[in-house]
């Protein structure tokens, strides 16, 4: 059963006259007047709707794991890989138009891949390119070069418009490509397809565990945010509220390092001797050699297009 | 101070993952040697703990919330290797899995925040706790100290490699390629937010934190570094100093107000009238009178060797004043 606080944004939006009950509200809300009760409750409220998001970003990405798609057909080491290309590409374009491709293709290919564009779309700018965007608006005023236009007596250059475009372009570009690896690859899958890297296998065990463990400890911090919620009538101030999160994170540390000598001990009575094999089935296909090939073709094209630029 | 993909050129982020390669691989053996078989579950529950522990809000001043990065915290309770591979260990994940930082930034993130960071707190910690207990207040305040200052450290090199950004890469039309902002721009914007407001919730959080921990459980944080290590390492960085001689043009960050006119196109204001009162006291590192490599060279170490003594003559006296406090 879903708890009460983990709704849809409509769910809460029906929901808004018990919103006192609800402490996944906005995340914004310390921005506004709030009374004094609220102000003395805005840090649980902001951890709890935290973690709700988090764990509900978590289950959007497993969504599309399983559809039937052409990035979800390619073997996890060559997706890695030529992602990977991709990005490292984006990073040396110089034009415009070749990151606008770029972007394009990345959409294509959430298309190909049966991921619902609009979805896609939002998924990749809301936070990163948005906040990209936000911090690049003053660089159209600051970057010495041509004025173009005059905006309440400050000049826009054209150097500047164009630096916040490249900017903003190269962020959406470079983040909707690993977000086509987040959400068409298996976490698991893509901890092993680091090997190609030659990362010693101790730590893709541990990369493993982390991902795994952090579930764990995510929901010991909801259990002790939701006890002190449930416990509180007028709001902490600020010094009760600043040592009790700083002792549930000192809490939370030996709780974590006695787990680690239990799981060790579980390891080892299970037969762990210290040595890590990884369990590495992924066959190439003639269409992930294609892939590869793709990717570092336009790699090689573009380091060609920059040398004659 | 997660860097994305795209704010940094392949220059930057090609140097930076050049620079945390052979720390890795020296972080690994040093964390085999200590851990051993252990090591596998104690890394993996301390990375979940620095991916998790930004998720706990805390009250802030002006009713308002934040969160502290916690990579002092780790390294105090850790040590330094440890809460390196951890700290890295979560930046990778939140990078591959969350599209949270980016993948080409990897080894800046951890340049900033896996090294550097974890390194000064846990070196500021211990130079001002000293020998005094994990609960005396002066373990405290080192404690709030060293968050302080580290966070600082670490969101200052953030600027700086942003700011570096339209001096290194511009397009054809002289439009910067990636962060768009200079040096100008962007070290007086993050450490306007990390000195005023940031840095003070870090110490705050730490601080608390480690005063929970001496309480319940003082055994984690009884041992340190012995101070001996700590000098010997200052002193292979004090005869290395010279090293910057042969490093083309002048070192790194050390621009006169000439050459800063030249990258930034204006000198900052103040920075003029401060370096008149440097060069008279040292000039560019050289004792007055040494001309040449080697009397340059043995300049830097004799500067050095005076800057480390000033620092650590304030940390002392600033270290007394604390015990005598405690002693009252």
């Amino acid at each position: 059963m879903r708890p009460s606080w983990f709704k849809t944004e409509e769910d809460r939006g029906q929901r808004t006259e018990d919103r006192s009950l609800s402490p996944a509200s906005s995340a914004g809300q310390s921005l506004q007047a709030v009374s004094r009760e609220q102000r003395g409750r805005s840090f649980i409220d902001k951890t709890l709707s935290g973690i709700t998001g988090f764990l509900k970003d978590a289950i959007f990405t497993s969504e599309w794991i399983r559809k039937n798609g052409f990035l979800q057909g390619i073997e996890p080491k060559s997706k890695l890989l030529g992602i990977l290309l991709f990005i490292i590409t984006i990073s040396i374009v110089k034009e415009i138009y070749i990151l606008l491709s770029f972007y394009a293709f990345s959409v294509i290919l959430a298309g190909a891949s049966s991921i619902g564009i609009i979805a896609f779309i939002r998924r990749v700018w809301l936070f990163i390119p948005l906040f990209a965007g936000l911090i690049a608006i003053p660089a159209v005023f600051l970057t010495h070069g041509e004025p173009i236009l005059f905006f309440f007596g400050f000049a826009i250059t054209k150097q500047g418009v164009s630096a916040a475009i490249t900017f903003v372009l190269r962020v959406a570009a470079s983040v909707s490509f690993i977000v086509l690896l987040i959400l068409t690859t298996k976490w698991d899958h893509i901890m092993k397809a680091l090997r190609v890297f030659r990362i010693p296998a101790v730590f893709i065990l541990i990369l493993s565990m982390t991902y795994r463990y952090i579930y764990l400890l995510l929901s010991t911090i909801e259990d002790m945010y939701f006890a002190l919620l449930s416990r509180t009538i007028k709001g902490q101030n600020r010094k009760d509220g600043q040592k009790w999160a700083a002792g549930r994170i000192g809490f939370l540390f030996q709780k974590s390092r006695r787990l680690s000598e239990d799981v060790y001990d579980a390891m080892v009575s299970r037969g762990f001797d210290g040595e890590v094999r990884v369990m590495d089935s992924f066959r190439m296909k003639a269409l992930d050699y294609i892939w590869i090939g793709f990717a570092f073709g336009i790699f090689i094209g573009v380091q060609i297009e920059n040398f004659r630029g | 101070m997660h860097i994305p993909d795209g704010y940094l050129g392949p220059q930057t982020y090609g140097a930076l993952y050049g620079v945390m390669l052979p720390i890795w691989y020296w972080a690994s053996r040093k964390v085999k040697e200590t851990l051993k078989s252990r090591q596998a579950p104690l890394l993996a529950l301390a990375s979940g703990f620095s991916f998790v522990i930004m998720m706990f809000n805390v009250p802030a001043p002006g009713g308002s919330t934040g969160h502290a990065v916690g990579g002092a915290l780790i390294a105090i309770v850790l040590g330094p290797w440890q809460a390196l591979m951890a700290v890295t260990v979560a930046l990778v994940i939140q990078s591959i899995l969350f599209g949270d930082g980016g993948v080409t930034a990897i080894g800046a993130n951890c340049f900033n925040m896996a090294f550097v960071m974890p390194f000064t707190a846990y070196f500021i910690y211990w130079l001002i706790r000293g020998s005094a207990d994990a609960s005396n207040r002066r373990s405290l305040i080192a404690g709030f100290i060293a968050a302080y200052l580290s966070l600082n450290v670490a969101a200052i090199l953030t600027a700086v490699e942003f700011g570096i950004q339209p001096f290194i890469a511009r397009g054809a039309d002289g439009a910067p390629l990636y962060c768009p902002y200079p040096l100008s721009v962007t070290i007086p914007v993050m450490a306007l937010e990390h000195l005023l407001f940031f840095g003070w919730i870090e110490g705050a959080v730490t601080a608390l934190v480690l005063s929970y921990i001496a309480r319940t459980e003082p055994a984690l944080i009884a041992e340190g570094i012995r101070l001996k290590k700590l000098w010997i390492g200052l002193a292979v960085l004090i005869i290395l100093t010279p090293l910057g001689l042969i490093a083309q043009g002048t070192a790194w960050g050390e621009w006169s107000a000439e050459e800063l006119k030249k990258i930034l196109g204006f000198i900052p204001q103040g920075l003029e009238k401060l370096e008149g009162i440097w060069s008279a006291m040292f000039g560019d590192y050289n004792i007055p009178g040494w001309e040449g490599q080697l009397m340059s060279a043995l300049g830097y170490i004799v500067s050095a060797l005076i800057g480390v003594g000033v620092i650590a003559g304030v940390v002392s006296i600033f270290g007394r004043l604390l015990s005598v406090k405690e002693g009252k």
